[in-house]
Parts: C-alpha cells; structure tokens; sequence
C-alpha cells in the first residue's frame, strides 16, 4: 500500500457568524489509500461537505480552515498558495456535486465545460481536446457523445447531466474524486447505473474516491472503508464489513439499526431520539453523549479521542477507551 | 424550436398587441368630456353652423367605435392625420424631431449601462464593503432624485454659476467655421440633458445588475466553476457575469419607456427640441390629431424596442426557446 | 439501542407554536430596527405624514400671505418668498399635505383595481388571464408619464381628484402583475391543497390563505408607488397639467419655473428637495420592509 495518498489530520474548519462561530469540521482525522474508496457518512449538517470543500480549500467568507493539515501526495494542501491549488483542482483532485442540473453552468454547452477542464490541466490542441470530450463522454455511457457534446445542460436529463459531470471530473486523470451525495438527487434506478458507472471507472482510472453520502446502502456498494462522522468529528473508521458486523459506536449502531429492513417483521421504526446538537458553541464533552443511551459521567466532560480498537477500527467514545488511555495519548 | 421560429412568433404577437394599444390610445384621449374641436377655435366665437360643417367635415358626429375604425384604417395606411395649430402633417412634424430625442436616448443608453453594469459587478464582488455601500446609497439617492429637479440644478449650478455648459437648447445661435467645431458645440449642448436622463436609469439598473450578480454567486455552478480550477477572473466575467446579465437584457427593452417618459420634462426643461418637447406642446395645446399621431408612433417605438430585447434574451439564454 | 417512536394514539398532539399577529409584528419590526437606514426611511416616513396632517397649525404664515415678494431666504423667511410675496416655507408645508394625498390616493385606486384584476386573473387562469395580462404589458410598457399626459391634457379643467383618479386607473398593471404571480405560486401550495381538500370554499381560500401571503408583497409594492405618484403628479404639474388651485410642490415648482434664474433660486430648490427627501424616505423605508418581511431570515 504504502503511503497515503490523502491524509487529513485533525481538520478544523470554522464559520464566522454574527450569532457565534459554528465548527461545522472541529478534528477530522481521514486516511485515502491509493485506488481506495471511502465512505463519509453522518447526516445532513454533520459537516461531510466542509471536509469536502476544504480539501479543495474552497471554503470562503465567512468559513476558514483554522487548523490541522491536509497531506495529499506527500505535501501539505493547507501551504499551498491559491495559484498552486488551482492546478490541483479539476486536474490531481477533482470534485462531483450533490445536484447536476444546478451545477453545470446553463449558458453553455456541456462540451464546451469538460473542454474548459481540459485546457486548464492539459497541454492539447483544439482539436485534440473535442477528441478527449467525446471520449470520455462516450466512456461515461452517454450515447452520440459528438452530438450530445454540443447540448446545453438542460437538454439532459439528471442522470445524463450527472454522468457528464462525472466525465468532467475524470477528464483529466483525477488521482482523489470527491463525490459529495452524487446520488442522492436521483432516481432510484439511475442512482444503481451511476454507482456501477463509478465502480468501473474506479478500475480503468485507478482513482481514488471519498464518496459522501448518508444513505448507508449507496454507500455499501461502492466503499472499501467506512467513516462516520457526527457534528464536526469522525466517529468511527473502519472497512466496510467491520462497520455493518461490529459497529462499535453507539451513534453507529443506531444508524444501522434504523435502515429499514424488509426481512424483519417490526412495528416501530428505531428512531435516535434528540436532534443534532447546533454547531455553534458546542458543549464540553462527546458531542453525542446527550442522546446515547450508554453515557456516562465522563461523556459530558471530555472529548472522546479516535482510539484503535481492532485492525484499521478507530472509534471515538469512552466505552473504549479509558480515562489513563485518554491521558496517555495526551502525553 | 429555432431562434427564426421563435421571432416570427412574437412577430406575429405584435400585431393584435398594437390593436390594443391603438383602442387604449383613442380611449384616453376621448376620456375627457367635451369638445376636442374647442382646442382648435380657442376663444373666438364661432357661429354654430359653422361649427357643425367642420365637425361633420372631420367626421367628429359618428359614434366613437366608427372614429375608432376611421382613425385606425388612416393609421395603418400610413396617414397619421394634420395638426389642428399648424396645419402640417403629423408625420413630418414627428420625422423631423425623432433624430435628437434619438440621439439623447443613445448617450444616455450607452452611459446607463456601461455605469450600471461595471459598478453592479464591483459591488457584488466586493459584498458589504465600502465600494458597495457607497454605491448602493447612491443609487437609492439617484432614484429617488426628481429628474426635472436635478436638472434644474444642473443647470443652476453649471450654466448660471459656473458657466461650464449652456442652459438650453441644442446649439448656439452663431455660425460656425468647420462643421467640426459646430458638431462639439452640439454635443456640448447635448451634455446636461444626457446627463440627467442617464442618472435615473443608471441607478435602477445598478440595483438589478447587482442583485442579479449576488444571486449567481450564489449558484452551485460557481462552485463548480472553481472546484475545475478555473480562476477566479474568469469565474466572475466569464461564468457569473453571462447569468447575471440576463435580466438586464429583459429591463433594457424597458428602459425605452423609462426613456421617453425621462425626456418629454428633460427636453422640456433643456429646450431640446425631440419627441417629448413636442408632446408636451401638443398637449398643451391640445392638438389632438397630433397628440394621437405621436403617441401611435412612440407606441410603435415601445413595441419594437421590447421585440428586440425579447429576440436579444433568446439569443444568449439557451433556455428559452425550448418552450 | 436507540428509542421507539411512541404511538400518537394516545397521546395529545403536541402544541403547535402558530405566532399570533402580535408576535409576527414583533419580529418584523425588530428586523427593521437593524438596519439604520431603514430606520431613517421609516423616520421620514412618519414626520412627513405628520407634516402633512398637522399643515394648517404648524405653517408660520398662511399661504395667502402677501409679504414682499421674491426675497432670498433669510431668518424670516427661511424658504424665502415667491412671486406674489408668500412664504415658501409654508407653501412647502402645506404642498406636503397635497401632494401625500395624491399620492396616498391614487395608491389606494391603483390597489382596489390592481388587486381585483389580479385575483380574478389569477384564479380565473386561460383565456381571461391571458387577455387580462396582455393589456396590462401593454400598459406597462408604454411611457407611463406620456399615457399620463396624454389622458390628463384633454381635460380642459382639471381637478386634483382627476389626476389622482387617471394616475390610478394607470397604474393596475403593476399591482394587478404582482397578486396574479403570487395567487399562481400559492394555489399550488400544500397548503392551499390541504385547505381545499377539508372543503375550504374557493373564496375562503382566497381571503383566508392566499391573501394574507400575498399582503407582504403588496405592502412594499405600495411602499414604493407612493413616491412614484408623487412624482408623477409634481412632474404633471410641473409641466403644467395639474391642478393650479391645488398647490402641490408640483405647482410650485411650476411658478418657480416661472422665475427660474440665478434670481430665483429657491423658488424650485425647495420643493424639489421636499419631493426628493420623501421619496428617499420612502424608498429607504419600502427596502428595509421589504428586508424585513422576508420569512427567509431570523431577526434577531
């Protein structure tokens, strides 16, 4: 395996509002190994997308990254200048959204935006870029791409616009792909094409990818490994199979609890009762201590570090780890 | 369907359009109660069948539906009746002073918009700061600012107090050496007026350029946009900017009516002798043939102005045709 | 792990927190507070209304005072005086009076019609909308100061309740626009469904739900055709379609004008500014309404 090739280390990533500062990403910790998939998973507003959009350092007023590193190849993102990241971006990490009718530009043509991503990262002829736009079109399942090519975005349909946003990130031979909820916007049948789409261009482009998602089951097909994160921390680290069979934390259980399965005969939903705490000025201790039914005196007070528990497990919570390990790793 | 289709069905729209608009014209001028032949005698005293040979004679004694069709059938025949004071033909009356409320209406055009646009997009890139601010202000200023007011002002200040630009009118009285020095003169005669008339349009269209822009900025393809690497230059002029002008296409069709209903009190006050100098004399003097002659054509101007900036909205947003 | 949902059968359904109008006032008003020119708008707002109620008491000399004319402004006189010796300042006073009535007026004109056209279109939807909206583009798009011209010049006398009255038989497009594209976006609501779907009759609905929804809207609209008509009137006058017996500040720019050179400065200054000063207020005031109305953002 070797080195990482993403490496994110104790991420901090504040908004500065009026009403307070939010820590929307407060201590991340991620690992990307070459052609790996990992999953992020946790809930609308736990912060997946910052940790997105900050590995891009895309984050603008009133949100700034205020701590931690992003080791990407061996050099740390968060000293690169604006010019150097605005080579990495679109050409070494590349970066698909939530919505692909709302993220392509409307006033031009699909062709002419994958060409746009080519001629920033490649050196190539005007007609050597229509070459590249019409083959990766055609690599992504879109049918008369020479054609197709030369149609505005709302000439496409969701999943269509979504596999040329797609073609467009991997035009130029992306190493990570973001993925931030590619699916969720979709229907359910073109969500599974979208995801076999990912799963073979993973093999013929040998990308890595950090799909983010919330939806458990998308995520089980496509990820070797599995984070889950709870407002602003990661909580959980583990590969896939660990994490549906033994699942150490309590928010993590009750996530996969409540996926509603139509094997079992149940009455009740399982719900995680309480809300999603607000980011702003968080309370001392384990963000998910107010509605976990394990808690304990210590979970108010500290902040559970991400402790190893098994063979590339990591959990966060007290139930692991002690009060002399937390000291020891303080040291 | 295609951008051919798309104008020949708005041509086609255009003509019941100026239908209504001939039957909204002729309802507000017969709006009033009385004798619209008054105007013409003034106070002399005319003998009754007299008067009734003329009314008959311009067919004032039909019902109004058939001055209706009478009028219109002259219209679209290209006849647009005699001025009651000065016996010429309307439509001579009218060519002669289109070209100056023309040439007005362009610097002002050009002006307004090219302010608008550049300070629009300053602004909402630079959200909440000082530039904006001022900028806002001073919009919501010359918005609210009466146009025959400030250009009394002006001309308070820069012709009476400091003598930079003449009062009125559209040249001096002298004759000129080279058709050179004689077009500057004009064109510094043409100064204030523009002026003027360029501010409160300036000033709206500042507020959309800029609020349009803010709303593009916010748009998930401007992320996009960056996440490609693309720099951050070209995400505002070349990304942002072609979204955010969009509407300003639509408004500009309308700023023809914003325009003329500007220049009827700025020529006024200016003496610029264009197409609102005229309507206010007609209608002071109640000429009425020409008054229905001259708001037929600036309807006409209005209805046209707005095709073009329909036709130009189709051409830069691929959206819209697909209907 | 983790919690049951509790059946709802038993249990009383939870208190839904519905603001009363009070509370809803509050939150707006607070919203308003925050923005210091909002504030300064609305303060305008008031003092000019004021003004004009209180005209009569307030005016240091009565408009028919005959004083010596044509004086430069001064301690006395601190408009100074017009042609026929009356004190500007009084003039300007009492021209507010006038003018907001004008203005307030033909509003209220433009607002029955414009609403009612703009329901029926609404609701009525197809060929009645589609002819409804085609006049009102008409009408829209045509200089409304040459319409107003046009319609105003034929009269041989005019009375201030004309003008008033053509002002707001014009102006029905903009409002009537306005309810029909919030009527359109309303009746497709859920909520409207859900109204409709408990046996709501139509006119319920219409003044129950839709109305009030729209009544933000009309509002600011209002807000700011306020100083359009004043402006409309005072340029009207100015040019000398008013009503002379109705001193408006557009009459009185009107005589000024008469007297315009660098002798007779304030004789146009003066009302001009009153003019701009009340537009500026109520522009100030509409926008920061308009800010404050809106339901996307919490007030503090």
């Amino acid at each position: 395996m070797g080195e990482p090739l993403l490496n994110i280390n104790d991420l901090k990533t504040y908004f500065f509002l009026a009403e307070g500062v939010v820590k929307a990403v407060d201590g991340v910790h991620l690992k990307i190994n070459r052609g790996e998939v990992l999953g992020l998973v946790g809930e609308s507003g736990c912060g997946k997308s910052t940790v997105a959009l900050s590995i891009m350092k895309l984050i603008r007023y009133p949100g700034r990254i205020v701590g931690g590193e992003i080791w990407f190849e061996g050099e740390n993102l968060l000293d690169k200048s604006e010019g150097e990241m605005r080579k990495i971006r679109g050409g070494k990490i590349s970066m698909v959204f939530q919505n692909p009718t709302s993220s392509m530009n409307p006033v031009f043509t699909v062709g002419s935006q994958i060409a746009e991503a080519i001629e920033l990262h490649q050196d190539a002829q005007k007609h050597e870029i229509e070459e590249k736009v019409v083959e990766i079109l055609g690599k992504v399942g879109i049918p008369s791409p020479r054609q197709r090519m030369k149609d505005y975005p709302h000439e496409y349909s969701g999943g269509m616009l979504q596999r040329a946003m797609i073609a467009m990130a991997l035009s130029c031979n992306a190493k990570l792909l973001i993925a931030d909820e590619p699916t969720t916007n979709l229907d359910v049948t073109i969500q599974a094409q979208i995801l076999e789409l990912m799963k073979t261009l993973r093999k013929e482009f040998d990308a890595s990818i950090l799909l983010i998602g919330h939806d458990l089951g998308v995520i089980s097909e496509l990820c070797d490994r599995v984070a889950v994160m709870y407002a602003g921390k990661v909580i959980e680290h583990a590969d896939l199979t660990t994490i549906f069979k033994e699942a150490k934390h309590p928010y993590t259980q009750a996530l996969l609890e409540s996926i509603p399965r139509l094997d079992i005969e149940t009455e009740w939903l399982h719900v995680i009762p309480g809300t999603v705490p607000r980011l702003i000025d968080p309370p001392p201790g384990c963000r998910f201590h107010p509605r976990c039914e394990y808690a304990k005196g210590i979970c108010s007070k500290e902040d559970p570090p991400l402790t190893e528990v098994g063979q590339l497990h990591s959990v966060a919570c007290f139930l692991y780890s002690s009060i002399e390990k937390l000291n020891h790793q303080h040291r | 369907m295609t951008l051919r289709t798309y104008v020949i069905r708005r041509l086609i729209v255009l003509i019941p359009t100026f239908f209504l608009i001939s039957i909204i014209i002729f309802v507000l001028i017969h709006l009033a109660p009385g004798d619209p032949l008054s105007a013409m005698f003034g106070p002399r005293v005319i003998p009754p069948e007299v008067r009734e040979q003329i009314t008959k004679k311009m067919g004032l004694d039909k019902p109004l539906p058939v001055q209706y069709l009478v009028w219109l059938s002259q219209i679209l025949r290209g006849d647009l009746g005699y001025s009651y004071l000065s016996k010429r033909p309307v439509i001579e009356m009218i060519a002669v002073r289109i070209p100056s409320t023309l040439e007005l209406m362009l610097l002002a055009e050009i002006a307004a918009v090219t302010t608008a646009i550049v300070l629009g997009v300053i602004a909402a890139v630079k959200e909440y700061s000082l530039v904006d601010a001022a900028c806002s202000l001073g919009a919501l200023i010359g918005y609210s600012t009466p146009n025959f007011w400030m250009a009394l002002l002006l001309i308070l200040v820069f012709a009476f107090w400091l003598g930079w630009f003449p009062a009125v009118g559209m040249h001096a009285d002298i004759k000129f050496d080279t058709p050179f020095e004689a077009l500057f003169d004009h064109l510094h005669h043409l100064v204030l007026p523009a002026f003027v008339l360029a501010f409160g349009w300036t000033a709206y269209l500042f507020r959309l350029v800029r609020s349009s822009m803010l709303e593009v900025l916010r748009q998930d393809y401007i992320t996009t946009a960056r996440a490609k690497g693309v720099k951050e230059r070209v995400v505002i002029y070349k990304h942002a900017l072609r979204n955010a002008l969009l509407p300003v296409v639509t408004y500009e069709g309308y700023s023809i009516g914003f325009m003329l209903g500007g220049a009827v009190v700025i020529e006024e006050v200016f003496n610029w002798l264009g197409l609102g100098n005229f309507m206010v004399q007609i209608a002071r003097t109640r000429d009425y043939p020409a008054l229905m002659g001259l708001s037929t054509i600036i309807a006409l101007m209005v209805l046209i102005a707005n095709l073009c900036a329909d036709i130009a909205y189709a051409i830069v947003d691929p959206r819209i045709r697909y209907e | 792990m983790g919690g049951r949902l509790e059946g709802k059968s038993g249990k009383k359904s939870e208190n839904v927190y519905k603001p009363s109008k009070a509370s809803q006032f509050f939150i707006v008003w607070r919203k308003l507070r925050r923005s210091k020119l909002a504030v300064f708008g609305t303060g305008i707002v008031l003092f000019m209304s004021l003004v004009a109620l209180l005209a009569p008491i307030i005016i240091p000399f009565s408009p028919e005072f005959g004083g010596t004319p044509l004086l430069p402004p001064s301690t006395a006189h601190i408009f100074g005086t017009d042609a026929l010796g009356r004190d500007m300042f009084s003039l300007v006073i009492y021209g507010a009076r006038i003018s907001l009535y004008v203005g307030v007026g033909a509003v209220s004109i433009e607002l029955l019609i414009g609403i009612t056209v703009g329901m029926i279109a609404g609701y009525s939807g197809g060929k009645i909308d589609e002819l409804l909206m085609r006049i009102a583009d008409v009408i829209f798009s045509l200089p409304t100061l040459m319409l107003l011209i046009v319609a105003v010049s034929m009269f041989a006398v005019r009375g201030i309740q004309t003008i008033m009255l053509i002002m707001g038989i014009l102006g029905w497009p903009w409002i009537a626009r306005m309810v029909r594209s919030e009527f359109l976006s309303l009746r497709e609501t859920t909520f409207v469904e859900a109204a409709r779907s408990i046996g709501a009759s139509k006119w319920r609905i219409i003044l129950r739900h839709i109305l009030p929804n729209a009544l933000s809207t009309i509002i600011v609209l209002v807000t700011v055709e306020i100083p359009w008509y004043i402006f409309y009137e005072a340029t009207l006058s100015f040019l000398g379609f008013g009503d002379p017996s109705s001193p408006s500040w557009g009459i009185l720019m009107q005589r000024g004008y008469l007297h315009f050179s660098s002798q007779g400065w304030w004789m146009i200054t003066f009302p001009g500014l009153a003019i701009f000063f009340t537009s500026l207020g109520f522009n100030l005031f509409g926008d920061g309404l308009r800010d404050a109305l809106d339901v996307t953002t919490r007030g503090r």
